[in-house]
């Protein structure tokens, strides 16, 4: 299993797995959790903010999407800004380097013990990486009271920026995430994975063989390093082909 | 502050500054005892005139409390009331809090329970110590232990209040410090074979506690039992040890490795 940045540049090479994203984030957060405001007649949760400017980070196995998270950069309309302002006390943070997390949506209590506990880990470590790739400092947004214990234990440290806030089916506040990359090393020993998890397919190609690019850039993060001198063999037999 | 003196507590009226309880977060997650948290904990009681704070762990299956921390300026003498009346056999919010992970006050639960005598009993009391609401978060780990936090106030709770929203917060970075930090001392470890027997878990856990420097008094709060049904744990022990003084019964326990050192 791999986690997916799918953002506007590469969005058309995943238009079935983003459709697959929604349905899942309708199944967790109206299904399960029971978020009256988010059910939907189409079974699909998309809001105001699934624009453009959201990155989704995707863990897909085998062409089924697992689990999905949703980062939005602070300097363009976000929830925390536009919809929560009250949850915050004095302004919320803004600039380069902050992004916002929400819709995260891990995982499925119908899935085995080990599928969720492989998509919890992975997620997070995708979160580093990505914040890696963008130089990304700080996350905000808004968390449920009963998830913070979990957030901590995989420990990130959630700093409150606002007074808990009744959402109707729970508790929730607005919390500041610093971004210690000596954590994503914490995890990744927890999960018992050295290598990297996040795959960016780069923005032209089309459904077809964007699909394939994909399953080859996968097949080649699995690769065990002692395979890469078959490997390079298979590639240049591959290449001498006539065609 | 002496123990003689009884100590009247500030009333905090809204709106309340959410400064403080950022603070106490921040220190709730980084500091490196639970000490450290304690002080913090403290000041932010006084500020906030909580007149009594106990978290409470359960961490085996039948939910009974193996450790706690209890805090406030009330809180010997209403914690002494509340033990030696057996208050926690009939506090509706304990066994309420084993089903349900939302947070409440006393006024809410009384309003949306029908609650018993003895509960009515136990929050009239309460008024008597200057404690007219109360806010209680049961916390529910992922292993399957729990927490809960129980915050008593001067003044009614208000829903949606600022000042509910603050207790809240407070009780859940508490939570997160005690398990990061872990409630002084670990269970005793199970006893090894020919051993068994000897002592049953009451008894060695009050030896493990007396090994950490508590009173009776103080085993008695953290494992809501009375002071005279700690001390006949002890004495218990001390006969089936075949040993003279408490000090001898824990030396001797943890030499058969019945607790830990």
């Amino acid at each position: 299993m791999h986690v997916h940045v799918i953002n506007t540049a590469n969005r058309a090479q995943y238009l079935d797995e983003v459709e697959q994203m929604h349905r899942h984030r309708h199944r967790i957060f109206a299904e399960v959790m029971k978020w009256k405001a988010l059910e939907s007649p189409d079974r699909l949760d998309i809001d105001e903010f699934d624009t453009p400017n959201a990155t989704y980070l995707v863990a897909i196995d085998n062409g089924v999407v697992r689990g999905s998270l949703r980062l939005i950069p602070s300097w363009r309309p976000h929830m925390l800004k536009t919809l929560f302002r009250d949850y915050v006390e004095g302004d919320p943070p803004s600039g380069p380097g902050i992004w916002e997390w929400t819709r995260h949506a891990p995982g499925d209590p119908s899935f085995s013990r080990e599928i969720n506990h492989q998509v919890r880990f992975l997620l997070n470590i995708a979160v580093y990486e990505f914040a890696a790739s963008r130089g990304i400092e700080t996350f905000i947004g808004i968390a449920d009271c009963q998830i913070v214990p979990r957030m901590i234990d995989l420990g990130w440290k959630v700093d409150p920026i606002g007074l808990p806030v009744n959402y109707g089916e729970g508790v929730g506040y607005a919390f500041r995430m610093h971004v210690d990359h000596a954590n994503n090393d914490r995890l990744r020993a927890r999960l018992g994975r050295d290598n990297t998890v996040l795959v960016e397919m780069p923005r032209g190609l089309v459904a077809e063989e964007g699909r394939m690019a994909r399953r080859a850039v996968e097949l080649a993060m699995e690769l065990p390093a002692r395979k890469i001198g078959r490997a390079e063999e298979v590639l240049r037999e591959l290449s001498t082909v006539d065609e | 502050m002496s123990a003689t003196t009884k100590p009247s507590i500030a009333v905090l009226n809204e709106p309340v500054q959410a400064g403080p309880v950022f603070a106490f977060a921040e220190i709730s997650q980084t500091a490196e005892t639970l000490d450290e948290v304690d002080h913090a904990l403290k000041r932010v009681l006084n500020e906030f005139g909580i007149g009594h704070f106990v978290l409470y762990q359960a961490t085996d299956r039948a939910k009974r409390p193996t450790g706690a921390r209890i805090a406030g300026p009330m809180h010997k003498d209403w914690r002494k009331h509340y033990v030696d009346n057996g208050m926690a056999n009939y506090d509706e919010l304990l066994s309420w809090g084993l089903h349900s992970a939302a947070p409440t006050t006393w006024t809410k639960f009384s309003a949306e329970h029908d609650i018993s005598d003895g509960q009515k009993l136990m929050f009239d009391e309460a008024k008597c110590f200057g404690l007219n609401d109360g806010f209680y978060l049961p916390i529910h780990q992922a292993d399957g232990s729990m927490h809960g936090v129980s915050m008593m106030v001067p003044q009614k709770l208000e829903s949606d209040s600022r000042i509910l929203a603050a207790l809240h917060l407070l009780a859940l970075y508490y939570s997160i410090a005690a398990n990061r930090l872990g409630l002084s001392p670990p269970e005793p470890p199970s006893p090894p074979e020919g051993s068994k027997g000897i002592l049953t878990p009451r008894q060695r856990q009050c030896l493990q506690w007396v090994r950490a420097g508590k009173s009776s008094w103080e085993i008695g709060e953290i494992l809501s039992l009375s002071e005279h049904t700690v001390n006949e744990h002890l004495e218990e022990a001390r006969k089936r040890l075949k040993v003279y003084t408490t000090t001898q019964a824990v030396i001797e326990a943890a030499l058969r490795g019945l607790i830990h050192i």
